[in-house]
Protein backbone atom coordinates (compact mmCIF):
# COMPACT_ATOMS: atom_id res chain seq x y z
CA UNK A 1 0.00 0.00 0.00
CA UNK A 2 2.66 2.22 -0.96
CA UNK A 3 0.74 4.50 -2.73
CA UNK A 4 -2.76 6.54 -1.64
CA UNK A 5 -4.67 6.15 -4.36
CA UNK A 6 -4.49 2.16 -3.57
CA UNK A 7 -5.58 2.49 -0.16
CA UNK A 8 -9.66 2.74 -1.01
CA UNK A 9 -9.65 -0.48 -2.10
CA UNK A 10 -9.29 -2.33 1.11
CA UNK A 11 -11.92 -0.54 2.39
CA UNK A 12 -14.61 -0.32 -0.26
CA UNK A 13 -14.55 -4.05 0.22
CA UNK A 14 -15.15 -4.57 4.03
CA UNK A 15 -18.31 -3.06 3.67
CA UNK A 16 -17.61 -1.43 6.92
CA UNK A 17 -20.95 0.43 7.91
CA UNK A 18 -20.57 0.72 11.50
CA UNK A 19 -24.28 -0.20 11.98
CA UNK A 20 -23.03 -2.95 15.05
CA UNK A 21 -21.15 -0.37 16.47
CA UNK A 22 -24.05 2.41 16.10
CA UNK A 23 -26.56 -0.19 17.32
CA UNK A 24 -24.55 -1.25 20.72
CA UNK A 25 -24.81 2.87 21.08
CA UNK A 26 -28.61 2.59 20.91
CA UNK A 27 -28.69 5.26 17.72
CA UNK A 28 -30.13 1.76 15.15
CA UNK A 29 -32.02 -0.92 16.24
CA UNK A 30 -34.22 -1.63 19.05
CA UNK A 31 -37.17 1.34 19.35
CA UNK A 32 -34.99 3.61 17.53
CA UNK A 33 -37.32 3.46 14.14
CA UNK A 34 -34.41 4.18 11.76
CA UNK A 35 -34.62 2.35 8.82
CA UNK A 36 -31.80 2.54 5.76
CA UNK A 37 -32.35 5.49 3.34
CA UNK A 38 -29.16 5.06 1.62
CA UNK A 39 -27.17 1.92 0.95
CA UNK A 40 -24.55 2.40 -1.35
CA UNK A 41 -22.42 -0.32 -0.24
CA UNK A 42 -19.82 -1.08 -3.58
CA UNK A 43 -21.40 0.67 -5.71
CA UNK A 44 -22.21 4.25 -5.73
CA UNK A 45 -26.36 4.27 -6.85
CA UNK A 46 -26.04 8.07 -8.30
CA UNK A 47 -24.18 11.19 -8.57
CA UNK A 48 -25.55 14.21 -6.29
CA UNK A 49 -28.47 15.85 -6.92
CA UNK A 50 -27.40 18.96 -5.99
CA UNK A 51 -24.02 20.73 -6.18
CA UNK A 52 -21.98 23.84 -5.78
CA UNK A 53 -20.40 25.73 -8.77
CA UNK A 54 -17.34 24.09 -10.85
CA UNK A 55 -18.09 20.53 -10.25
CA UNK A 56 -17.69 17.43 -12.15
CA UNK A 57 -18.20 13.47 -10.54
CA UNK A 58 -17.52 10.44 -11.83
CA UNK A 59 -18.56 6.98 -10.40
CA UNK A 60 -16.73 3.87 -11.01
CA UNK A 61 -18.11 1.43 -9.03
CA UNK A 62 -17.05 2.55 -5.50
CA UNK A 63 -15.18 5.18 -5.65
CA UNK A 64 -17.07 8.96 -6.14
CA UNK A 65 -14.85 10.82 -8.24
CA UNK A 66 -15.21 14.48 -7.14
CA UNK A 67 -13.37 17.53 -9.14
CA UNK A 68 -13.18 20.73 -8.59
CA UNK A 69 -12.04 23.61 -11.16
CA UNK A 70 -11.45 26.46 -8.39
CA UNK A 71 -10.83 27.38 -5.42
CA UNK A 72 -13.34 26.79 -2.20
CA UNK A 73 -15.42 24.11 -0.59
CA UNK A 74 -16.42 21.58 -2.90
CA UNK A 75 -20.30 20.77 -1.35
CA UNK A 76 -22.97 18.45 -2.82
CA UNK A 77 -25.92 16.82 -1.48
CA UNK A 78 -28.37 13.50 -1.91
CA UNK A 79 -32.03 14.65 -0.93
CA UNK A 80 -33.33 11.78 1.62
CA UNK A 81 -36.99 11.49 -0.19
CA UNK A 82 -38.20 12.50 3.27
CA UNK A 83 -38.21 14.69 6.38
CA UNK A 84 -36.62 12.79 9.07
CA UNK A 85 -36.73 13.99 12.63
CA UNK A 86 -33.47 11.41 13.44
CA UNK A 87 -30.39 10.60 11.00
CA UNK A 88 -26.97 8.68 11.00
CA UNK A 89 -24.72 9.08 7.75
CA UNK A 90 -21.58 6.94 7.11
CA UNK A 91 -19.11 8.23 4.53
CA UNK A 92 -15.42 7.78 4.05
CA UNK A 93 -13.31 9.91 1.96
CA UNK A 94 -9.72 9.99 0.28
CA UNK A 95 -7.91 13.35 0.68
CA UNK A 96 -7.55 15.80 -2.30
CA UNK A 97 -4.82 16.75 -4.40
CA UNK A 98 -4.42 20.59 -3.04
CA UNK A 99 -3.70 21.93 0.04
CA UNK A 100 -6.83 21.32 2.40
CA UNK A 101 -8.95 23.54 4.42
CA UNK A 102 -10.99 20.63 5.25
CA UNK A 103 -13.81 17.74 5.23
CA UNK A 104 -17.05 17.25 6.36
CA UNK A 105 -20.39 15.88 6.40
CA UNK A 106 -23.88 16.36 7.81
CA UNK A 107 -27.50 17.23 7.04
CA UNK A 108 -29.62 20.17 5.27
CA UNK A 109 -32.94 20.88 6.41
CA UNK A 110 -33.77 21.83 2.80
CA UNK A 111 -33.68 20.25 -0.89
CA UNK A 112 -32.00 20.96 -3.55
CA UNK A 113 -31.34 20.49 -6.94
CA UNK A 114 -28.71 21.31 -9.73
CA UNK A 115 -26.08 23.50 -9.54
CA UNK A 116 -26.04 25.45 -6.28
CA UNK A 117 -23.87 28.77 -6.15
CA UNK A 118 -25.74 30.99 -2.89
CA UNK A 119 -23.39 31.07 -0.20
CA UNK A 120 -26.14 29.72 2.07
CA UNK A 121 -25.79 26.36 0.52
CA UNK A 122 -22.24 26.13 1.56
CA UNK A 123 -22.64 27.26 5.28
CA UNK A 124 -26.75 25.74 5.62
CA UNK A 125 -25.61 22.72 7.07
CA UNK A 126 -25.25 20.67 10.48
CA UNK A 127 -21.86 19.74 10.02
CA UNK A 128 -18.94 17.43 11.17
CA UNK A 129 -15.81 17.60 9.83
CA UNK A 130 -12.07 18.08 9.94
CA UNK A 131 -10.02 22.15 9.54
CA UNK A 132 -7.63 23.42 9.13
CA UNK A 133 -8.35 27.54 9.06
CA UNK A 134 -5.87 29.56 10.13
CA UNK A 135 -3.58 26.93 11.27
CA UNK A 136 -5.48 25.32 13.69
CA UNK A 137 -6.60 21.70 13.06
CA UNK A 138 -9.43 19.81 14.59
CA UNK A 139 -12.43 18.36 14.29
CA UNK A 140 -15.87 20.18 15.21
CA UNK A 141 -19.56 19.58 15.14
CA UNK A 142 -21.28 23.12 14.10
CA UNK A 143 -24.00 24.52 12.10
CA UNK A 144 -25.35 27.54 10.51
CA UNK A 145 -27.66 29.62 11.51
CA UNK A 146 -29.31 32.30 9.29
CA UNK A 147 -29.88 34.61 12.87
CA UNK A 148 -25.91 34.14 14.41
CA UNK A 149 -24.10 32.84 11.61
CA UNK A 150 -21.81 29.96 11.69
CA UNK A 151 -21.26 28.64 14.95
CA UNK A 152 -18.98 25.96 16.48
CA UNK A 153 -20.66 23.13 18.54
CA UNK A 154 -17.51 21.79 19.68
CA UNK A 155 -13.85 21.33 18.69
CA UNK A 156 -10.99 18.85 19.49
CA UNK A 157 -7.81 19.78 18.64
CA UNK A 158 -6.20 16.32 19.75
CA UNK A 159 -7.31 14.71 16.73
CA UNK A 160 -6.49 15.78 12.94
CA UNK A 161 -6.24 14.06 9.68
CA UNK A 162 -3.97 15.78 6.53
CA UNK A 163 -6.76 14.80 4.24
CA UNK A 164 -3.80 14.85 1.36
CA UNK A 165 -4.02 12.67 -1.96
CA UNK A 166 -1.09 10.81 -0.21
CA UNK A 167 -2.97 10.17 3.11
CA UNK A 168 -5.56 7.20 4.53
CA UNK A 169 -8.66 6.85 3.48
CA UNK A 170 -11.10 7.92 6.80
CA UNK A 171 -14.83 7.47 7.78
CA UNK A 172 -16.75 10.15 9.35
CA UNK A 173 -20.43 9.31 10.79
CA UNK A 174 -22.78 11.84 12.28
CA UNK A 175 -25.86 11.28 14.30
CA UNK A 176 -28.47 13.98 14.57
CA UNK A 177 -31.60 14.13 16.47
CA UNK A 178 -33.71 17.17 18.14
CA UNK A 179 -31.20 19.11 20.24
CA UNK A 180 -28.22 16.67 19.76
CA UNK A 181 -25.21 16.07 17.28
CA UNK A 182 -22.56 13.22 17.50
CA UNK A 183 -19.73 13.44 15.15
CA UNK A 184 -17.32 9.58 14.83
CA UNK A 185 -14.29 8.88 12.89
CA UNK A 186 -12.88 5.56 11.72
CA UNK A 187 -9.07 5.92 10.86
CA UNK A 188 -8.14 2.59 8.87
CA UNK A 189 -9.78 -0.62 7.66
CA UNK A 190 -8.82 -2.28 10.79
CA UNK A 191 -9.67 0.68 13.58
CA UNK A 192 -12.83 0.97 15.40
CA UNK A 193 -15.29 3.56 15.10
CA UNK A 194 -14.66 6.00 18.01
CA UNK A 195 -16.82 9.10 19.46
CA UNK A 196 -15.04 11.95 19.30
CA UNK A 197 -18.07 14.99 19.86
CA UNK A 198 -21.34 14.77 21.55
CA UNK A 199 -23.15 17.95 21.34
CA UNK A 200 -26.35 18.97 22.90
CA UNK A 201 -27.61 22.29 21.69
CA UNK A 202 -31.61 23.94 21.82
CA UNK A 203 -30.58 25.41 18.73
CA UNK A 204 -30.28 21.58 16.86
CA UNK A 205 -33.85 21.20 15.66
CA UNK A 206 -35.29 18.31 13.91
CA UNK A 207 -36.30 17.86 10.14
CA UNK A 208 -33.45 16.91 7.83
CA UNK A 209 -33.99 16.41 4.55
CA UNK A 210 -30.07 16.07 2.53
CA UNK A 211 -27.10 14.57 3.07
CA UNK A 212 -24.31 17.03 2.35
CA UNK A 213 -20.77 16.16 1.97
CA UNK A 214 -17.93 18.74 1.59
CA UNK A 215 -14.03 19.37 0.62
CA UNK A 216 -12.61 22.16 1.16
CA UNK A 217 -9.04 23.01 -0.65
CA UNK A 218 -7.14 26.09 -1.66
CA UNK A 219 -6.56 25.65 -5.05
CA UNK A 220 -8.40 23.51 -8.09
CA UNK A 221 -8.96 19.76 -6.81
CA UNK A 222 -9.94 15.98 -7.24
CA UNK A 223 -10.87 14.14 -3.99
CA UNK A 224 -12.71 10.85 -3.55
CA UNK A 225 -15.59 9.45 -1.37
CA UNK A 226 -15.39 5.87 -1.38
CA UNK A 227 -18.29 3.48 -0.25
CA UNK A 228 -19.89 2.34 1.62
CA UNK A 229 -22.10 5.41 1.87
CA UNK A 230 -25.20 4.70 4.32
CA UNK A 231 -27.57 6.96 6.03
CA UNK A 232 -30.50 5.70 8.27
CA UNK A 233 -33.22 7.79 9.12
CA UNK A 234 -36.13 7.99 11.41
CA UNK A 235 -39.45 10.04 10.67
CA UNK B 1 -14.10 17.65 32.39
CA UNK B 2 -16.03 20.59 33.49
CA UNK B 3 -18.98 22.53 33.07
CA UNK B 4 -18.91 26.31 32.08
CA UNK B 5 -20.33 29.18 30.45
CA UNK B 6 -19.13 31.57 27.92
CA UNK B 7 -19.46 34.45 26.10
CA UNK B 8 -19.66 34.11 22.25
CA UNK B 9 -17.19 35.63 20.15
CA UNK B 10 -16.64 35.47 16.60
CA UNK B 11 -17.78 37.08 13.02
CA UNK B 12 -20.10 34.04 12.19
CA UNK B 13 -18.01 32.90 9.37
CA UNK B 14 -16.66 29.99 8.34
CA UNK B 15 -13.28 31.37 8.72
CA UNK B 16 -14.33 32.91 12.32
CA UNK B 17 -16.96 31.32 13.85
CA UNK B 18 -19.08 32.47 16.66
CA UNK B 19 -17.48 30.02 19.66
CA UNK B 20 -17.03 30.33 22.96
CA UNK B 21 -14.54 32.66 24.49
CA UNK B 22 -12.46 31.19 27.20
CA UNK B 23 -11.14 34.71 28.32
CA UNK B 24 -14.58 35.37 29.05
CA UNK B 25 -15.40 32.99 32.24
CA UNK B 26 -17.65 34.33 35.46
CA UNK B 27 -14.97 33.62 37.58
CA UNK B 28 -11.89 35.11 35.27
CA UNK B 29 -9.81 34.26 32.52
CA UNK B 30 -9.24 30.31 32.14
CA UNK B 31 -5.75 30.99 30.58
CA UNK B 32 -5.94 28.40 28.16
CA UNK B 33 -7.96 27.45 25.34
CA UNK B 34 -9.31 23.78 26.11
CA UNK B 35 -7.71 20.84 23.45
CA UNK B 36 -11.39 19.73 23.33
CA UNK B 37 -14.52 21.30 23.92
CA UNK B 38 -18.32 20.56 23.36
CA UNK B 39 -22.03 22.75 23.88
CA UNK B 40 -23.84 21.06 26.45
CA UNK B 41 -26.54 22.97 25.78
CA UNK B 42 -28.44 26.20 27.54
CA UNK B 43 -27.30 28.83 24.35
CA UNK B 44 -28.53 32.22 24.43
CA UNK B 45 -27.84 35.13 22.40
CA UNK B 46 -24.69 35.99 23.80
CA UNK B 47 -23.76 32.78 25.84
CA UNK B 48 -22.81 29.05 25.61
CA UNK B 49 -22.17 26.36 28.27
CA UNK B 50 -19.55 23.98 26.91
CA UNK B 51 -18.32 21.06 28.45
CA UNK B 52 -14.61 21.00 28.29
CA UNK B 53 -11.44 19.07 28.87
CA UNK B 54 -9.29 21.00 31.72
CA UNK B 55 -5.35 21.77 31.24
Amino acid sequence: MGSGVMTYHPLAETYDTGEAYFTSLGLLGGSTGMVPVFTNNTTFASTPDAYGDNLTFAITDSVLKVTRADTDWTNYTWNLGATYDKVLGVAYFHGGNASPRGMRMGFDQNTYSGSQVTEAYTTDSYAFGCYNYGGNEYYMGTRYSTASGYLLLGTDTSIYNAMEETDFVFGMATYLEDNVQKGFLKFGSTSQWFQVLSTADGDLTAGWQSFKLSGGFQSASVFRQITPFYVWGAV
Amino acid sequence: METGTFQKKGAGTQQDPIQPDFESAPGGPLGYTPVMWESVGGETATTMTVRYQTQ
